[in-house]
């Protein structure tokens, strides 16, 4: 009795970094509910590199935005560090993805009107008075990193597909997130121009110790992750 | 002494005229506002919709809900700036033209007015905002599909409605924004009405009053203003509806661009477009046509004036 009220208080304190218990997400159809996630448990550790894989429909994007506050569960919880993500709504949840989250879409989701610099900025542009760095700096700085200092004034339209990435990467970097999102960052180019982007996605990632969480369809990708995430067809 | 009684006579008929021409002018002005102010509507709507998507994106990336929200409002607030100096100065510069006084009041009072106006126009285009949902660009589509209707509903309409599978797509397409849509119908309805309201009042006054001199005068006095009113409501009205559509053909580009990429040929989706514009203008102009012939009938009826022939 006493040894195991020991070990609850213990695993309390050695919760994992990002820890996910019994998450489940039902959508409601015409015909009724349908689980899309249930029960999922996952724990992850600071820097680790996770890959979710899964045929179409199986819910990697649906637990992508779960993990991002951009969507609420239905049951479980999600800890990361400290902060109870499962419980985020509105303002909250715009707090917590600017602070802690960076994402990447397969469809990079850059803002057309805005040049490449200003997309990298775009995140943190009303909050500047809440920063205590130069914002214009870190991102060309970033621009720079990910091989697209020379393309700062460019608009996404003048941009190719791979270089659109680029921005997009440099934009999920801009708060230093400590997690970073990517739904199929590499779906939507060329295996070459996709190799490259994953090169520079990794390695910034190693050197911002961030924690990685890719939703992919390549399986020499994934085996190459700290852990791999098979979600099942419900 | 026959001259002096068909001078009375027309003065008489002048003075009703001028009093009945008060009450049109004020209700032509009343139109005229509630056709701009649609307009208004529709256009800020169409604005904050064609932002749809850089707003989910932004909130996706951490903005607070009501960031984007407020970043409307400076847009229509800077907007509503611009074009209130623009018109009253351009107003004002038409009254220094034709050699009158402005009320300075009025003037003064106007662009506060048309800021309000303008903020209060945004109140619906902010809820839509409000309301995006940013874990749907996860998912691909930033197209909020309504439900469509059952198959069941659709059978019902063909075979009770006899309305062929083409022109139930029509209709449903016209009535996808049906907020905009009702608003460029009202529009339509009350330009057709108050056109027809106005050729029939310059048509009466000319038959009444015609040859003498006093007539003509009166009639360029009176009637330039309240057409010109008119020519502005059918403008606005135009704007309206070419706004909606345009609006339309940028939400529906891909639509467009798959119909063409499965191969129907250019001229069947032009074709598509003129369909939905006259079923709109027919759905506006025809009621609001009917609606003015009943209210000079009304008017011919009780007053006694002249028959309307011309209808
Ligand atoms: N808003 C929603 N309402 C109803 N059902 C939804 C909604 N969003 C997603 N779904 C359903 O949930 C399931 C999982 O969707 P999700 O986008 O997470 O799949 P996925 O694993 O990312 O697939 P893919 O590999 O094709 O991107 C799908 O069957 C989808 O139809
Ligand atoms: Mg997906």
């Amino acid at each position: 009795m006493h040894k195991q009220q020991n070990s609850v208080s213990e695993a309390a304190q050695q919760r994992a970094f990002l820890q996910v218990t019994n998450l489940r997400k039902a959508y409601a159809l015409p015909h009724g509910k349908i689980d899309i996630l249930d029960d999922i448990n996952l724990q992850v550790q600071q820097g680790e590199f996770i890959t979710i894989l899964g045929p179409s429909g199986s819910g990697k994007t649906t637990l992508l935005a779960l993990l991002g506050a951009l969507d609420t569960p239905d049951g479980g919880e999600i800890w990361l560090d400290t902060t109870p993500v499962h419980q985020l709504k509105a303002v909250a949840a715009a707090d917590f993805r600017r602070r802690q989250i960076g994402f990447v879409f397969q469809m990079f989701y850059l803002l057309p009107n805005l040049t490449a610099l200003e997309n990298v900025m775009s995140p943190l542009l009303p909050y500047r008075r809440e920063i205590d760095f130069n914002l214009r700096e870190r991102a060309n700085n970033l621009l720079e990193r990910v091989g697209l200092g020379h393309r700062t004034g460019h608009t996404p339209g003048r941009l190719s597909g791979g270089e659109q990435q680029r921005v997009a990467i440099a934009r999920a970097l801009i708060n230093q997130p400590r997690v970073i999102l990517a739904d199929e960052p590499t779906g939507n180019l060329d295996p070459t121009t996709g190799e490259a982007v994953l090169d520079i996605l990794r390695e910034l990632q190693q050197t911002g110790k961030q924690t990685l969480i890719m939703v992919t369809h390549n399986p020499q990708l994934a085996s190459g992750s700290d852990q791999q995430i098979h979600l099942g067809k419900q | 002494m026959g001259w002096v009684e068909e001078r009375w006579i027309t003065t008489g008929a002048s003075l009703r005229y001028l009093h009945q021409s008060r009450q049109t002018q004020t209700l032509l002005l009343w139109s005229v506002l509630v056709v701009s102010l649609g307009y208004l509507l529709v256009t800020l709507s169409s604005l904050a919709s064609s932002q749809k998507r850089d707003f989910a994106i932004l909130s996706a990336v951490g903005w607070r809900p009501w960031h984007p929200s407020l970043m409307f409002i400076q847009q229509v607030f800077v907007y509503a700036l611009v074009g209130g100096f623009v018109g009253i100065g351009s107003a004002l510069l038409i009254v220094r033209m034709i050699g009158a006084f402005p009320d300075w009041p009025i003037v003064f009072l106007t662009l506060p007015g048309i800021l309000l106006l303008a903020l209060l126009c945004t109140l619906a285009p902010l809820w839509m905002i409000w309301r995006l949902q940013p874990a749907n660009l996860l998912k691909g589509g930033m197209t909020l599909s309504r439900s469509l209707p059952s198959s069941r509903r659709v059978w019902l309409a063909r075979h009770l409605l006899f309305i062929s599978e083409d022109t139930l797509f029509t209709l449903r397409t016209v009535l996808r924004s049906w907020g905009r849509t009702s608003i460029a119908l009202g529009s339509l309805f009350l330009s057709a009405c108050l056109l027809i309201l106005m050729i029939d009042a310059i048509l009466v006054f000319q038959q009444s009053l015609q040859g003498t001199l006093l007539g003509t005068y009166l009639l360029a006095q009176t009637a330039v203003p309240l057409l010109a009113g008119v020519i502005f409501a059918i403008l606005f009205t135009f704007l309206n509806v070419t706004d909606l559509f345009l609006l339309q053909m940028r939400e529906r580009w891909q639509e467009i661009g798959l119909l063409q990429a499965i191969g129907w040929r250019p001229w069947l989706v032009q074709r598509r477009f003129i369909r939905e514009g006259l079923l709109l203008a027919c759905m506006g102009t025809i009621p609001g046509v009917l609606f003015a012939r009943w209210i000079l009938m009304q008017q011919h009826e009780t007053q006694h004036v002249l028959p309307l022939s011309w209808l």
